[in-house]
């Protein structure tokens, strides 16, 4: 049983450390390249072949925040499904580790989970919050990035 | 201009970036991430809500934060890690800066790096963006 008055319920609890199915992204240069036209990020090296060409990556890359849009969504629904005694959501942030750069042509398997939960008192009142991890992982198997994701239900 | 590992300076600042996003960036940037949840578009949503305006997105303002650190870094820089608390409410047609500033060089299992704080002020002077950014640099010596 849920502790009294906690917003944490015993569904909530059994999600935690379940890794989700695999979701699978072919990344598109024209994906990239909209993604940072629409952030109104220049770089060369996620808007333009010919540049970015030249440098050390020969080539286009992703910029660091387009991991954003490499959701697992069956993971992502269950953040406004759960139906939870505090059914307001909020974005808290994110933290993302870097190690293999995202190129065009790239299939990234994205697996997440719910990796944690706190309850904590905020201006908001009494809140949830809920860290969910995504690991990305390359055509080659290569991890090329892990991203947590903190989550306020209150 | 490409910075160089020695050439940096605890304290030094990077160059700003400021952005005026518009409810059509907004709707743009939605539809490129396919992040489309309504209230940061939809009039009734965002009535329904209790906020006053559509919301720009954090992940957009997020994106802003990266780029002073990107934009900084260079072709040769590498950015390992990025941490981003977001702390308030932001709206259409609003200037918000964001800054950054280095704030440490600590040696890792890696090699050095440079570690620098990142944030997003509002013209209310609220910074609702923050966070770091851990990064990188060539060294002179070409290694």
């Amino acid at each position: 049983m849920a502790q009294a008055g906690s917003l944490v319920t015993d569904e909530l609890k059994k999600l935690v450390g379940v890794e989700s199915e695999p979701e699978v992204w072919e990344i598109e240069k024209g994906a990239i390249v909209k993604f940072a036209q629409s952030v109104g990020d220049t770089n060369p090296l996620w808007n333009d072949p010919d540049e970015s060409s030249k440098t050390c990556y020969g080539g286009m890359i992703a910029p660091p925040t387009f991991t954003s849009m490499l959701r697992n969504e069956k993971l992502y629904d269950t953040i406004f499904e759960l139906d939870l005694p505090a059914k307001r959501v909020l974005n808290a942030g994110n933290e993302i580790e870097f190690f293999e750069p995202i190129r065009p042509g790239d299939i990234i398997t994205v697996t997440g989970k719910l990796a944690n939960i706190a309850e904590r008192e905020g201006s908001v009142g009494r809140m949830l919050v809920l860290t969910f991890e995504y690991t990305y992982k390359n055509q080659t198997g290569k991890v090329v990035s892990i991203g947590r994701n903190n989550i306020i239900r209150y | 201009m490409q910075p160089f590992f020695e050439d940096v300076a605890i304290g030094q600042e990077l160059p700003p970036v400021t952005r005026r996003p518009k409810l059509m960036q907004m709707v743009r940037w939605a539809g490129a991430s396919e992040n489309l949840h309504p209230v940061h578009y939809d009039p009734e949503v965002i009535r329904a809500s209790g906020v006053p305006d559509a919301l720009v997105h954090g992940r957009l303002k997020a994106a802003f934060v990266t780029e002073v650190v990107t934009n900084w870094m260079g072709t040769r820089g590498t950015l390992h890690k990025l941490s981003i608390r977001l702390l308030g409410m932001d709206f259409p047609n609003q200037e918000l800066v964001c800054r950054g500033k280095v704030i440490g060089k600590p040696e890792t299992s890696g090699g050095p790096v440079v570690e620098c704080e990142i944030w997003l002020e509002n013209p209310q002077g609220e910074v609702t963006v923050r966070g770091t950014a851990i990064v990188s640099l060539p060294h002179r010596n070409g290694s």
